[in-house]
């Protein structure tokens, strides 16, 4: 069931998923990033902030954890004590970590299933600022953890073998180049 | 209900599973099997539990230091470093000590910190002629003066967990402990230099060679004080001057030192995104834990407990001390802390402790908890990344370890040591 045993069209999948969500939380914190910085300058230079500008931003970094949340676990970014695994013999790290996946699975199911509900419950009420449905931000829970159930069945044979994500290479710090003693 | 919260939560973390994880599991099977909640109390906890301005410093100081390494400033800032210290007896070692205080990790995650940058200076020192062991225990220890030396990403959520303290008060409050932490790890590695002969010394560079390693480290040097100057001056909130930290790398890398190219860009923003949703998913997660602790009476119950035990806030510190130790030889920093100040937090009024020197205290001893074995996260990291066996590490952080504790007792002994430079500037409440 590992990644690299997976048919050439799923792979395909699985990057195109990858490009995809990783573009979209990119261009999030690029977005929150000119909104919180262009109220900042508007306030000093023209005395006035925009109150939609600071919803609109705190609700864009909710979505990017949410949505970025597969991509941290691809990663190896979500942080765990890994104390005991290091000392199980391969076969029962294997399963362990199967397990744990199940656990977080259905946990992220049953966050689709109760988040459904809760976008619905805020259909009613509407936002500070932006007067939009609630809802609407809280979409993006039951979407998010439906994400991070996709991004979990993709990888689940990765993930049992703590084989991480590289997304690119590390960075240079160039201090190697003729630097050292 | 909180033998359910707490055996899903131990049994799942210690399994493995993700902190943030661990978190949301248990408390969402807690809210299930209690059944006087409905579940969707989970979802509205987990978003509002993020829903916050002062929250989005993190994202933004992630992207800073991001952008800056993108930008070769970091690069720009070992140099210097270098220059400065590479030539003296242990210079890297000093130079590995400098690094983590100049750009202390912003990342927020000691474990981050120890599998990033702790691991590109252990290699740095092995390839020198270190011992492996010793180079890998200096690096694990000097992960952990990131989070106490500001700007911090530890501190803002403190700060937003805990209404008694500021953002920039605390801040502030690390200085002194952070310069101490430096000093007394930088001491003890010219000891064990001196005792196992580490010379290796580079030719000390001339004058002028400093001098333009200076100048090119003078932008990255300038961040921190932009983002320290706003802040105390009341002219940012820190989510702002985090924006403005990110605006001030992006202008240095696309206008100044040009390393920057418009298409590396998006692998930065895309970097920086699921860091922080990884930071991010852990706050929100802990919320409905957090949330679940209060509702048990939790915080009320142990800091009754303590207050029968004894009415001394000298010895409630050594208890507090010692309970936040043992979380940090478990957990890493940031979920620790969510779980404990609002545990903790009630001491604080209990026995009219300074809020500032009560926090300093918890923050120091949860990232020396997470150097100090058996346990020890930050250890396995580096024993995992640079491939030394556990127990030759240990025995090469002992002494490193002794240094960072001899600092704590201090910072514990005389509050001054933190609440001073707060207090003379204006930042206590």
């Amino acid at each position: 069931m590992g990644g690299d045993s997976h048919p050439r069209a799923l792979g395909r999948l699985d990057a195109t998923l990858v490009g995809v969500n990783r573009f979209c939380v990119g261009v999030m914190l690029g977005v929150m990033f000119v909104l919180v910085f262009a109220n900042v300058v508007t306030r000093y230079c023209l005395g006035f902030s925009i109150a939609a500008a600071e919803e609109i931003s705190t609700f864009l970094m909710i979505w990017i954890t949410y949505l970025g949340a597969g991509l941290a676990l691809r990663e190896g970014k979500l942080a765990s004590i890994d104390a005991i695994q290091d000392r199980l013999p391969s076969w029962l790290l294997k399963t362990l970590r199967s397990l744990l996946g199940l656990i977080s699975m259905v946990f992220f199911g049953l966050l689709v299933f109760y988040g459904i509900r809760f976008v619905s419950l805020g259909w009613s009420q509407e936002t500070f600022a932006l007067m939009i449905p609630r809802g609407i931000p809280y979409l993006v829970l039951p979407a998010g953890a439906m994400l991070f159930v996709l991004h979990f069945v993709l990888f689940f044979g990765r993930w049992t073998r703590r084989d991480w994500e590289r997304p690119q290479a590390q960075q240079d710090t160039g201090f190697t180049q003729g630097e050292g003693p | 209900m909180s033998l359910v919260l707490f055996a899903v939560f131990f049994l799942t973390l210690a399994a493995g599973l993700p902190v943030a994880i661990c978190m949301g599991v248990a408390g969402m099977v807690a809210v299930l099997v209690d059944g006087r909640f409905p579940a969707l109390v989970v979802p509205q906890h987990l978003f509002n539990g993020i829903s916050s301005f002062p929250l989005m410093a993190v994202p933004f100081f992630v992207l800073a230091a991001d952008l800056m390494t993108a930008c070769g400033l970091t690069a720009s800032l070992m140099r210097f470093a270098n220059n400065l210290v590479g030539h003296i007896r242990g210079g890297l070692g000093h130079v590995n000590v400098l690094v983590s205080m100049l750009f202390a990790g912003v990342s927020g995650s000691a474990l981050a910190d120890a599998a990033g940058p702790g691991a590109i200076e252990m290699s740095m020192m092995e390839k020198a002629g270190y011992d492996k062991a010793y180079a890998g225990a200096l690096s694990a220890t000097t992960a952990t003066i990131g989070p106490i030396i500001p700007p911090s990403i530890l501190m803002v959520v403190y700060a937003i967990s805990d209404a008694r303290v500021t953002v920039a008060g605390l801040f502030l409050a690390g200085v002194v402990p952070g310069v101490l932490l430096g000093a007394a790890l930088s001491a003890t590695n010219h000891w064990v230099s001196a005792k196992h002969g580490y010379l290796f010394r580079a030719s000390r560079p001339s004058l002028g060679e400093l001098g333009r390693s200076f100048l090119g480290a003078v932008p990255a040097l300038g961040l921190p004080f932009i983002i320290m100057a706003g802040i105390l001056a009341g002219i940012f909130t820190p989510t702002e001057a985090a924006a403005v930290a990110v605006a001030y790398s992006l202008f240095l890398g696309l206008l100044v030192t040009r390393n920057l190219r418009w298409s590396q860009l998006f692998d930065v923003l895309a970097q920086s995104s699921t860091t922080s949703a990884a930071v991010l998913l852990i706050v929100s997660m802990a919320s409905i834990f957090s949330w679940l602790l209060t509702l048990l009476q939790v915080p009320q119950s142990i800091a009754s407990g303590i207050s029968a035990f004894t009415n001394s806030p000298a010895v409630v510190m050594v208890l507090v001390a010692l309970v936040v130790f043992i979380c940090g030889m478990v957990i890493d920093t940031l979920p620790a802390l969510i779980i404990l100040v609002p545990v903790l937090g009630p001491l604080v009024d209990k026995f009219h402790l300074d809020p500032l020197y009560f926090a300093m205290t918890v923050v120091l001893n949860l990232t020396i908890g997470l150097v100090t074995p058996p346990v020890g996260p930050v250890l396995f990291v580096i024993s995992t990344v640079g491939g030394i066996r556990y127990e030759k590490l240990v025995r090469a952080v002992l002494p490193l370890l002794m240094a960072e504790v001899a600092v704590l007792v201090l910072v514990i002994a005389f509050p001054p040591i933190s609440t001073t430079l707060p207090r003379l500037l204006g930042f206590t409440r």
